[in-house]
């Protein structure tokens, strides 16, 4: 089988891993994101072993925003697209996700101390738009490249660490027997 | 204002039209959307800045012109400015990277109007020659002709594509996210540097992460999770496990 080959049979993994993500942000919820921030006075919600602790990379709190974009598997003429304040927790999105509706687009925030990222990743294609970095400090323009290429490296390193922890479980026993039945709850179950 | 700066912001003398599609997608400031890439293989050694200095010499942009058959035309130019198309080594290649444009002019000659001035021009030259009806070759060239006139009343759309290559890692960053300007990037950068890219993907990613032999092969084997009672094979038919 050559690269391209194998490149295409696991491509299905990158819709997968973004409901995985969607699925476990909702787990941490909003107030984790807060609670990250540099200047958080609140507590956080969950201990902190349980915010995304990706191997080689410092935790961080993840957040899906909006739009959520959804594509059935089997047909993706089957699109919907859902906009507003927390678009993941709409009644919309998840009987999306009960139709058989996978994310193909997810907008994600990232927030680790002061910094602060934003970008949607195609489940598809792995590529990144609407990327928002950490604001700049240096003004010379070859400085200012560097220290972005630096950003854009470190939320690529986050990403990475998310997508090897993904496939990590995938090939696990764990998946099958305790991930994948609590994800279907999840996917199952009515929002209050 | 410098000129070169100017020229960003007017029709110019190298005939391009800055357009929306123009705008570049933000490596270098403001909201980023990029694909990444990684060169296969071993970083680039021995005198690989004088031979990356010529290959983008020879394949830098060079506009179009009304009168040639091409439709497209894809070059080498600034990552700054699309208008500087003549690049010395320290324009582009810097300690550990390249940081480089590529230029993407296209003719873009509404279908509706050209058939509108075509029909104009097939019943003048069959008034003048005296004809009731043109052969297929005469339909042919008067649609070149057509073609090649209406070109000179309009000036081609131009994309520029910011392009940043890490020489130490591989990694490719090419600002866009479109699949036909990736196929383009691709290529051309296969061209000019004789390297082959991949795109960055599960399988790659995998494979940079130190997987084994075992786990990729784990990893291929992998079907798409049932995640949904819709995705039981009995319903649907298709292959799936997890």
């Amino acid at each position: 089988m050559d690269l391209l080959d194998q490149i295409e049979g696991v491509r299905f993994l990158g819709r997968e891993w973004l409901l995985y993500l969607w699925y476990e942000s909702e787990r941490m919820g909003a107030a984790d994101v807060a609670a990250m921030r540099a200047d958080a006075t609140t507590p956080l919600a969950r201990p902190p072993q349980e915010l995304f602790t990706p191997k080689g990379v410092d935790p961080f709190a993840l957040h899906v925003t909006s739009p959520l974009v959804l594509e059935s598997r089997f047909d993706q003429v089957e699109r919907v697209s859902i906009t507003g304040t927390e678009p993941s927790e709409s009644n919309e999105a998840r009987a999306a996700l009960r139709e058989g509706k996978l994310p193909a687009k997810l907008k994600l925030d990232f927030v680790r101390g002061e910094h602060e990222w934003a970008c949607t990743v195609d489940g598809d294609t792995l590529s990144l738009s609407a990327v928002h970095l950490p604001a700049e400090l240096k003004r010379e323009e070859e400085a200012a490249l560097e220290e972005r290429l630096y950003l854009m490296a470190e939320l690529e390193r986050m990403l990475d660490a998310l997508l090897q922890q993904y496939v990590e479980l995938r090939l696990s026993k764990r998946f099958a027997t305790t991930v994948r039945p609590a994800m279907r709850a999840w996917i199952d179950a009515d929002i209050e | 204002m410098p000129r070169r700066r100017l020229a960003s912001w007017l029709w110019v003398g190298t005939g391009a039209r800055v357009g929306q599609a123009a705008a570049p997608m933000g490596l270098l400031s403001g909201s980023a959307s990029y694909t990444r890439f990684y060169v296969r293989g071993d970083a680039p050694s021995g005198n690989f800045r004088s031979r990356f200095e010529k290959a983008v010499a020879l394949d830098a942009f060079r506009p179009l012109a009304a009168e040639e058959e091409e439709d497209q035309r894809v070059g080498w130019c600034s990552i700054r400015d699309p208008f500087v198309t003549e690049l010395q080594r320290d324009d582009f290649l810097f300690s550990d990277h390249v940081h480089i444009g590529l230029r993407i002019d296209r003719w873009r000659v509404p279908r509706n109007l050209f058939k509108a001035h075509y029909a104009i021009a097939e019943r003048e030259f069959m008034d003048a020659q005296g004809l009731h009806r043109l052969s297929r070759s005469q339909k042919e060239d008067l649609q070149v002709f057509v073609m090649r006139r209406l070109r000179k009343q309009t000036i081609p759309a131009m994309r520029h594509v910011e392009l940043s290559w890490e020489l130490g890692t591989g990694l490719v960053r090419i600002a866009t996210t479109s699949k036909s300007v990736l196929e383009q990037a691709t290529v051309q950068f296969e061209k000019s540097f004789k390297l082959p890219m991949v795109q960055h993907a599960v399988f790659t990613t995998m494979e940079r992460a130190g997987f084994d032999e075992a786990q990729l092969t784990k990893l291929l084997a992998l079907q798409p999770a049932r995640l949904h009672a819709e995705d039981e094979p009995a319903k649907r038919g298709a292959k799936v496990g997890g």
